[in-house]
């Protein structure tokens, strides 16, 4: 796919729990190639839009569409190609905790079945040196810090070199020093692999840093969206809150 | 009274639909055991998990039960004097009854307790979201692997747990009477036949079906963290051996049907 093609496309897409309706109607797409943050308060439906992206929730009603195939009626199987080409950094890494660092990122290597085992360590070394944790390959994912774990996640996100990486809250639970880091990380593997990247998060700090363009997500819907120098002058009033809410940061 | 009427039909309606959801699960893993991809490196790895790491319980309860069964079959037969007969009766007792219903109920809680337990952390962690998103198909490789590995391992556990019964009523009865190994054994043997061993022992088949979807349904769709996995360890225990004993009746009594000697 080339920069500026349609990466993502969200039409009309709608989700509730229960009666509480968390999209509405939502309506966007992402350019391949760019960097985008979404903001908005908690429970405005950021994490769902990322999880719509790779198929784990079904809308109620719209389609979504993923490197130019709609993914909203497949099933696990079907959508299995698609998931190949997406990498998805959970909130909490989500590293399978019975087996090593290593292995995690070697998991989904081997299920392609491609490569050798020197093939796969060699890849694996090269993945953890990409997000600075070589010399961590035997250790269990319960020995890292919260900052290793999102690294780990990260690198294991990257092992199939995807096209698009979704990234949910890169910096909670994290100090700034290390949320810093993390940034830093998906800035330079980006300019490495040149994937589309879409990053939820809170720290509207890590979002100026980061996005070419960033959405502000309120009841549902996207209320704002632009460069981080246009929204700075933005008339929405969360968005002028989150840019408040930094400065008293 | 029309509040307790109407939480009681509430509470009615959501453990049927619990209890259907639960059969549809287990249907669904069935159909997909049989269908490709197979995913037969994790099935090894789950029957070496399951079953392998299940026999030093299944073998000490096997003993433990062969000689209280020794102990209280010599205390009734003596009155008779009719001692000779223990191993008969032992025999025939564990392979037809004890060994497969004590094998499934030590699994429902060893395998129930460790299924719910494990799928419920990995939902609760978004470990099966992880799988999901590299493009695995998470039920094919949590949960019918570990549906066919209780399936097979069942009936081998309950095979050890026969012949454990049977060397721990030898060790009571020999103590007791200096009876030989040989002669017990041939004795224990002698009325064993066909209808005896092959249903009881394959009925430890549905056990293990049974005891697995029951856990990996709850496990797989466990919410609320480490509430909600708790729950799901227990109550995989609690289902697991009702519906284990429950369907045991069906089967003894369908057995008896198609075997009436």
């Amino acid at each position: 796919m080339k920069n500026g093609e349609n990466a993502i496309r969200f039409e009309n897409v709608s989700k509730a729990f229960g009666k509480r309706k968390v999209l509405d109607g939502i309506t966007f797409d992402l350019a391949a190639g760019g960097v985008y943050c979404v903001l908005g308060r908690s429970g405005t439906g950021k994490s769902v839009t990322l999880k719509l992206m790779i198929g784990l929730m079904k809308p109620d009603r719209g389609t979504i569409r993923i490197l130019d195939r709609e993914i909203t009626g497949l099933d696990s199987r079907e959508l299995a190609p698609v998931r190949a080409k997406v990498g998805f950094l959970f909130q909490y890494a989500a590293l399978f905790d019975s087996i090593t660092v290593g292995e995690n990122i070697a998991f989904p290597l081997r299920r392609r079945g491609e490569r050798s085992d020197e093939e796969i360590r060699r890849q694996v070394e090269e993945h953890l040196d990409a997000v600075g944790l070589e010399g961590n390959y035997d250790k269990m994912p319960a020995e890292l810090s919260g900052g290793m774990r999102k690294r780990a996640g990260l690198a294991r996100a990257l092992a199939l070199r995807p096209s698009i990486l979704l990234v949910d809250e890169p910096s909670s639970g994290l100090d700034p020093i290390t949320a810093k880091e993390i940034d830093e990380v998906l800035m330079g593997l980006r300019e490495k692999h040149g994937a589309t990247l879409v990053i939820v998060t809170h720290h509207i700090t890590s979002a100026r840093r980061m996005a070419d363009e960033m959405l502000v997500l309120d009841n549902g819907r996207v209320v704002a969206r632009g460069a981080p120098a246009e929204l700075e002058t933005s008339e929405v009033e969360l968005v002028r809150e989150l840019f408040r809410a930094e400065d008293v940061a | 009274m029309t509040n307790v009427i109407e939480n009681a039909g509430r509470s009615v309606r959501t453990a049927l639909a619990g209890a259907g959801d639960m059969v549809v699960f287990g249907l669904r893993a069935l159909v997909s055991a049989v269908r490709p991809p197979f995913e037969l490196v994790e099935t090894l790895r789950q029957i070496q998990l399951l079953g392998w790491r299940s026999l030093s319980l299944i073998a000490t309860s096997g003993l433990a039960v062969g000689v209280v069964m020794s102990m209280h079959t010599r205390s009734s037969l003596e009155r008779f004097g009719a001692e000779s007969m223990i191993p008969t009766v032992l025999g025939i007792a564990m392979i037809r009854e004890t060994g497969p219903l004590v094998t499934g109920l030590l699994s429902s809680g060893r395998l129930g307790a460790g299924i719910g337990a494990e799928l419920g952390g990995m939902r609760v962690t978004e470990q099966i979201d992880a799988l999901e998103s590299l493009a695995v198909d998470s039920f094919k490789y949590l949960v019918v692997t570990r549906v066919v590995a209780c399936m097979v391992a069942l009936p081998l556990l309950t095979i050890f747990f026969n012949v454990s019964a049977i060397v721990g009523g030898w060790a009571a009865e020999t103590t007791v009477s200096g009876m030989t190994f040989g002669y017990y054994y041939r004795n224990a043997f002698s009325n064993i036949g066909f209808s005896d061993l092959i249903p009881s022992t394959l009925k430890t088949v549905v056990f293990g079906f049974l005891i697995s979807s029951i856990s990996g349904y709850l496990g797989y769709n466990a919410s609320g963290g480490a509430q909600g996995v708790g729950q799901a360890s227990t109550r995989s225990v609690v289902l697991s051996a009702i519906s284990l004993i429950v369907a045991n009746v069906v089967m003894v009594k369908f057995i008896l049907f198609l075997f009436p000697s």
